[in-house]
């Protein structure tokens, strides 16, 4: 009977092998800004990124803002929508779902550092944007901006320039980064958990058959 | 299988919890103490069955396990899968804290029914009992989806799409199941069918 049966198994697996059946206990996903934009990855333990399913994201008053679909990478970026509080849902359907939060702070810090420029461009006119461009021209391949092109902005406007261009460069340079940290987000139930959760159960039992065998 | 946290309004939260309550505590009445060694035990195989997984496609499904966990423990199954959901959602943050009740209530009425549908046939010749564990395993999961189905079609979701998706998605389990606990009810009639029987036929047996 047994031995039958064995053939015919792995005929089924075989069969269900072409189904493609969404099925975990959990998923998991992680946002993190970079410039004005905001990237996701959707994940489910071990590691298998989740495809093509909705994210919503809503702000801190539960109005909801703007929805996508992930990629076949588990991602998907947006731009910030407004300077506010954002809830990220990843919706998965049959019972599943995560969330991740950026903070006021987070937002409002991500949209400063890109509305800062902005609110300088009016202040100070059209001139320092020629010698912002000037000097990006300039610094590649020197190591220094010359000094007639420096002398010719005030401090604040230098430290304004290095800071913007400081910020890109950390962005990139963070990017992989991040994306590290995302894959690391969660490796799944490891060993310990495993047998700790294990270990629990059998003393658990231990007490109820430790009670029964008072009450006899 | 599980239901994760932020998904329920909290009437069907409290709603679950009270049942899963109620089924723990008569699980445990009717609990012989002959039979804890038993429930631990089961209750650390379903612990430990959603951890293995069974590759299908692009994606993969895990055991649950709680058709052969109904045939072997009946109402006890109810404070088995508390206990191991609760382990779960501590150590592995599978389901939640709140929706426990809920989620016991999912996995563990289907194994009391599948006690009471499919426990009288193992008594049965072995083709009866062999076909009992396959519909045991695949029915336990069937009902599972069926309730989570209707859990989330509280939540304000359409009937149709909801109950439609949650079966389809739990078809290859259904069947993996079914198989699994085919093999489970095989083994243990070859190796210790005493644990088939329920205490009362122990007692009366001589």
């Amino acid at each position: 009977m047994k031995r039958q049966q064995i053939p015919l198994l792995a005929a089924l697996l075989m069969v269900l092998s072409v189904a493609a059946a969404a099925q975990a206990h959990r998923v998991i996903i992680f946002a993190w800004i970079e410039g004005k934009t905001v990237h996701t990855v959707s994940k489910f333990p071990g590691g298998d990124k989740v495809v093509d399913t909705p994210v919503v994201v809503y702000d801190g008053q539960n109005n909801r803002l703007l929805s996508g679909k992930t990629d076949e990478k588990g991602a998907f970026s947006f731009t910030i929508p407004k300077p506010a509080p954002l809830k990220i849902v990843l919706e998965a359907g049959t019972g599943h779902q995560a969330e991740w939060r950026l903070s006021e702070k987070e937002v409002r810090q991500a949209l400063g550092k890109s509305g800062g420029e902005t609110a300088q461009k009016p202040a100070s006119g059209a001139s320092v944007k020629e010698k912002v461009k000037a000097s990006q021209t300039a610094a590649p391949g020197q190591a220094t901006i010359s000094g007639e092109r420096a002398a010719g902005l005030d401090e604040t406007q230098i430290r304004a320039i290095v800071e913007e261009s400081l910020e890109k460069k950390l962005d990139k340079k963070m990017e992989p980064m991040m994306r590290m940290l995302a894959d690391m987000q969660d490796p799944g139930p490891t060993l310990t958990e495993i047998f700790g959760g294990l270990g629990y159960i059998l003393g658990l039992f231990g007490i109820a058959a430790y009670v029964a065998s008072k009450k006899r | 299988m599980h239901i994760s946290e932020g998904i329920l309004s909290w009437p069907v939260l409290a709603a679950g919890a009270a049942a899963a309550g109620a089924g723990t505590v008569l699980g445990l009445k009717k609990l012989n103490h002959e039979d804890i060694p038993k429930t631990g035990i089961m209750s650390a195989a379903f612990f430990v069955a959603s951890l293995i997984h069974v590759p299908l496609g692009p994606s993969n499904v895990h055991l649950i396990l709680n058709g052969l966990i109904g045939l072997l423990l009946g109402w006890a199954a109810f404070p088995a899968i508390l206990v191991a959901l609760l382990l779960q959602a501590i150590f592995f943050q599978y389901g939640g804290l709140t929706t426990l009740g809920v989620n016991t209530v999912l996995m563990a009425l289907p194994a009391v029914l599948c006690y009471y549908l499919f426990h009288p046939l193992m008594k049965k010749k072995p083709g009866v009992y062999l076909a009992a564990g396959f519909a045991c395993g695949a029915l336990a999961v069937f009902s599972s989806g069926l309730i989570m189905g209707a859990v989330l079609i509280l939540t304000g979701k359409h009937f149709l799409e909801v109950s439609a998706l949650v079966v389809s998605v739990h078809i290859p389990v259904m069947i993996v199941e079914g198989i699994v606990t085919l093999f489970c009810v095989g083994f243990l009639k070859k190796v210790q069918p005493v644990l088939l029987n329920s205490t009362e036929e122990r007692i009366n047996q001589p």
